[in-house]
């Protein structure tokens, strides 16, 4: 599951994405050299806080980013095209029917003043050169599939809970079969059986579709339990990239460490949680230095002087940190109680506290 | 009836919360009152919570949980029912009693960026409920707020005095309306899902100084949330809520690790683990929690349960003990007559 | 969003600010109006060569001419500046406290409370303004203050409801519930953590409800039902529709028009853009 095939094309294969928003305090680099691939089938998770770059992600590989940003490097190739010098035509032919999103706030993305059908009807025949009919009969076939029932078809939102509203726009957005789903915290306001039953309507229509989905999240828990792959990142950039037995199981980068110390499991022996002292850093002019490095336990001079690029530790398993070799210490380390109080300290000292 | 050996700072007895569906005004004309229909938000819940203890309530969206918290600290009047907070009735206070009852309970709510007045800096906002409470001398109100600025953890705390809540993250904003909740130095908090709005690197930081002041100050503390890994993170004691009833209360340990309520066993299998299991999803649960307005005959719970049988769609469960202070609500554990004689004395 | 930060938002607008210059303009010759008034408002003058100023168009000595009685309508205008502003400012402040109050009462307590005081803005609503305020001066006498709470009885109605609409979604933040628990007595939430957030938007009313005032004072003095001590704009018109001078003495009907004009549009445009900045939705568009 966690292996992928050498000979297999991604579907998608973001590379070296970089892009930057002009505001009023000067640039700002959301996302900067940004790589990941989704192959055929394959889950991948993209976690990280709030103002990391997930979401500027989503947006460059819909190309719906606001006006003041632009992406100034890289490539988002679907299929092999670079949809980052697609023209709009193409674009629109491509989102939705090709790549279609579930997001958290398209929860509110139903127009209050239709039927739920009359939104799916006119959703696949505008795309589609299929009748009403038949573009009925869909809807009525995607219902089922997502665990609604049929005879709420003619409803109008309203009368739909925020359970039945987030399956209703799964509907939806599978109604054209895409290739790829892009999935931003599709589960996040809903209750934890709903969320079950939703995750596992995506996957039991994946199965059947064969369609890829990026699930952008900050629950780690939700990724670890859907995603084959996992892209951790932090500032706008890759911290760790890799099949989620290592990058879960055997953490390299010193953020991946922080994180699993600060959730709590349900399973297994109760033990203390730790967060990550510190805020995220402010991508204004953010220097040559690692972006983790003001957080981090294990910081030298090396992370001061310059960012680290992102390399290959394993086949597949990428990290950005200098002392990736020596992760078998840090994760020894990392999960010492004195280890995180002691970037507290530091933080402290330096004036900024948490 | 006191499920905990120590004596309780707080014991709710047979609570019911229920508003009344507004209707139309011609309705109210053609009917007058007896049309009335209620929604039975908390439908009877008995717990107790002891100084130095937290209690967990863990459910969906809609089963009660956070009607229960604020009519714990009387947002909400009970519709029924004893809320006895040291030895007083706080059911139906008002006036003076209510004011000084006020000074003992407080509340932490869920989203720091609606909790705290835009206009207020930090000072305004931890000196309002000393000043509501009597404390005349500015600077000892100073020396008050400094003191529980110091507490959360914003330190320097003459850094933070003039901030306003804009000026700040999440997490100072969720440290600053905790310091607010113990400013009175209460002898019990409720925490509302106080880290669900927050980043998850910082929520480990807010959920050890709750733990930690819950402790130090030896107060009693009730933790609402639906993630039931957090509740296993913060509480001694945990109850399962439903459609406005506990169906399953007992120590966090027990409850977690063998739950015997249909509903909690569902409720807990589809919590997410942060580790890779290679399971697949389980659904444990098909569609959604019933209108609390409209409730079926018999168990509360029936309609979507497994393992229902013949007498849930007839008789309502009753709290059944079944050991080291757990009681569930559930026929499965019917007890032969004499155990349930006993119960009902228990519950009188 | 704060004082400072509303400020600033309305510095940015043009017309926000160009309403502001305008009523300032005009609040500074209210107060200076005796020292700038080059003659009498009410007395007679007479020309050079010693004959009555019957009538006479602008001259150097009359900027804006004179009326049939001689008399110099310049210092009219100036001097009728005082009660425009006095009663645009005292209306405006008037409708927006009970407005306000009301507003906040009635979203505040909800219930009987709020169904009773909704019914009574709703027939507030449906008495017609200006009928109304002639009735009232009728039985009332003529009189500024008999005008001015014409005008209070009617306004109030529009920012009543917008005030307990915004105090409806404020109520519900959880603010409101924490100041509960701590134990703040139903006034102090109203006036400690209700009040000030509500403000900006009440403001807005207050703006249109200077405009609105002025505009009515101004009707009912061409009425005839004004205040027959004062000297207002509108009674300046009334006198020369009397004079029959309307279509004879432009001199006359113009300078009042124009000065009634633009005040109130000065009302209309600071509120308008003090709504923009308080609903920033209709900012972007």
């Amino acid at each position: 599951m966690s292996t992928r095939n050498t000979g297999a094309v991604p579907i998608l294969d973001v590379r070296n994405l970089s892009v930057t928003y002009a505001t009023r305090d000067g640039p700002v680099q959301a996302a900067s050299d940004m790589s990941f691939a989704l192959y055929p089938g394959e889950n991948v998770g993209l976690v990280g806080e709030s103002g990391c770059g997930k979401t500027t992600v989503i947006k460059s590989i819909l190309r719906l980013l606001p006006k003041n940003a632009t992406i100034d490097g890289g490539g988002i190739l679907y299929k092999g095209k670079d949809l980052v010098k697609a023209g709009y035509e193409d674009l629109r032919r491509i989102r939705w029917k090709e790549i279609a999103i579930i997001s958290q706030s398209a929860m509110n993305a139903l127009d209050p003043v239709y039927r739920v059908s009359e939104q799916i009807v006119e959703a696949v025949t505008t795309h589609d050169k299929v009748g009403r009919g038949a573009a009925r009969r869909r809807a009525e076939d995607l219902f089922r599939l997502v665990g609604l029932d049929r005879g709420r078809l003619s409803d109008f939102p309203h009368q739909f809970s925020g359970g039945m509203r987030q399956r209703a726009i799964i509907a939806m957005s599978l109604a054209l079969n895409p290739s790829v789903i892009l999935a931003d915290e599709p589960t996040t306001a809903l209750d934890v059986i709903v969320q079950a039953q939703i995750l596992r309507r995506i996957a039991d229509l994946q199965k059947e579709l064969g369609n890829s989905m990026l699930l952008v999240t900050h629950d780690i828990s939700v990724v670890a339990q859907t995603c084959a792959y996992v892209v951790v990142m932090y500032g706008g950039r890759v911290a760790e990239y890799g099949p989620i037995d290592r990058v879960f199981g055997e953490p390299c980068h010193p953020y991946t460490m922080g994180l699993r110390n600060a959730f709590p499991s349900i399973r297994g022996e109760w033990y203390e949680l730790v967060s990550i002292p510190g805020f995220p850093p402010h991508l204004l002019d953010p220097g040559e230095r690692c972006l983790f490095e003001q957080r981090c336990p294990f910081a030298q001079d090396a992370c001061r002087q310059t960012r680290p690029a992102v390399h290959q530790l394993h086949p597949g398993h990428y990290v950005g940190c200098h002392f990736a070799d020596a992760a078998d210490e840090m994760r020894r380390v990392s999960v010492l109680p004195g280890t995180w109080e002691a970037v507290e300290t530091r933080l402290r000292k330096a004036g900024v506290a948490s | 009836m006191t499920w905990d050996q120590r004596a309780a700072l707080l014991e709710v007895k047979d609570l019911k919360v229920h508003f009344p569906v507004r209707t139309s005004l011609m309705t109210q004309m053609v009917q007058g009152n007896r049309g009335q229909r209620w929604v039975k938000a908390v439908d009877g819940v008995s717990f107790s919570v002891a100084r130095g203890r937290t209690l967990g309530l863990a459910g969906e969206s809609g089963c009660g949980k956070t009607t229960t918290a604020k009519t714990l600290v009387r947002l909400y009047r009970p519709t029924t029912g004893q809320v006895v907070f040291e030895g007083t009735d706080i059911a139906n206070l008002g006036g003076r009693e209510l004011t000084s009852f006020r000074h003992r309970a407080q509340m932490v709510f869920q989203d720091p960026y609606e909790s705290l007045n835009p206009r207020f800096n930090v000072q305004a906002v931890l000196e309002e409920p000393l000043v509501i409470h009597g404390m005349k001398s500015a600077k000892e109100r100073l020396a008050r707020v400094m003191e529980t600025l110091e507490i959360v953890g914003l330190t320097p705390p003459s850094v933070y005095l003039s901030r306003f809540p804009h000026q700040m993250s999440g997490g100072q904003r969720q440290r600053v309306a905790i310091a607010r909740a113990l400013v009175l130095r209460p002898s019990f908090v409720v925490a509302d899902e106080p880290v669900s709005m927050l980043d998850v690197s910082i929520r480990a930081g807010i959920l050890n100084l709750m733990k930690q002041l819950i402790r130090n100050m030896n107060m009693a503390g009730m933790y609402i949330s639906h993630d039931l890994s957090l509740i296993r993170y913060m509480c001694d004691r945990t109850g399962i809520m439903y459609l406005g009833r506990i169906v399953e209360i007992g120590e966090t340990d027990d409850v977690v690790r063998k739950p015997m309520h249909p509903y909690a066993q569902a409720l807990l299998s589809a919590v997410p683990v942060p580790e890779v299991t290679h399971e697949e999803i389980k659904v444990p649960l098909e569609g959604e929690p019933p209108n609390p307005v409209d409730l079926p005959p018999g168990c509360r719970f029936g309609p979507r349960c497994g393992r229902r049988m013949d007498i849930c769609t007839r008789v309502e469960p009753r709290p059944m003990a079944v050991g080291n202070g757990r009681w569930v609500e559930c026929h499965l554990y019917r007890q032969t007559p004499d155990q349930a004689d006993q119960e009902m004395v228990g519950n009188e | 969003m704060t004082f400072s930060e509303t400020w600033r938002l309305l510095r940015r607008d043009k017309l926000g600010m160009t309403g502001l210059v305008i009523m300032a303009f005009f609040i500074v010759v209210a107060i200076f109006a005796p020292y700038i008034a080059p003659y009498d408002p009410d007395a007679a003058n007479y020309r050079p060569d010693g004959s009555f100023s019957r009538m006479d168009p602008p001259s150097w000595a009359h900027p804006f001419g004179t009326t049939r009685l001689g008399q110099d309508v310049f210092s009219q205008v100036i001097v009728g500046t005082r009660v425009a502003v006095l009663v645009g400012v005292l209306s405006a402040v008037m409708v927006a406290l009970l407005g306000t109050l009301i507003g906040l009462v009635s979203g505040y307590y909800g219930g009987w409370i709020d169904d009773l005081l909704m019914r009574i803005t709703d027939i507030a609503y449906g008495v017609p303004f200006l009928p109304f305020a002639i009735i009232l001066v009728a039985i009332l006498g003529p009189g500024l203050s008999n005008v001015i709470a014409a005008i209070v009885l009617i306004s109030w109605r529009s920012t009543a409801r917008v005030i307990r609409s915004e105090v409806l979604s404020l109520k519900h933040r959880s603010f409101i519930e924490a100041a509960k628990v701590s134990g703040a007595s139903d006034p102090r939430i109203i006036l400690r953590h209700l009040a000030p957030n509500v403000l900006p938007l009440s403001l807005v009313y207050t703006a249109l409800a200077m405009g609105w005032a002025i505009m009515t004072e101004a009707s009912l003095s061409f009425l005839g039902y004004g205040d027959p001590r004062l000297i207002s704009w509108g009674k300046v018109l009334f006198m020369c529709y009397v004079a029959q001078a309307i279509d004879v003495a432009w001199w006359w009907v113009v300078p009042p028009g124009l000065a009634i004009t633009l005040l109130v549009m000065s009302g209309f445009l600071i509120s308008r853009s003090l709504e923009e900045i308080v609903n920033p939705r209709l900012r972007e568009s």
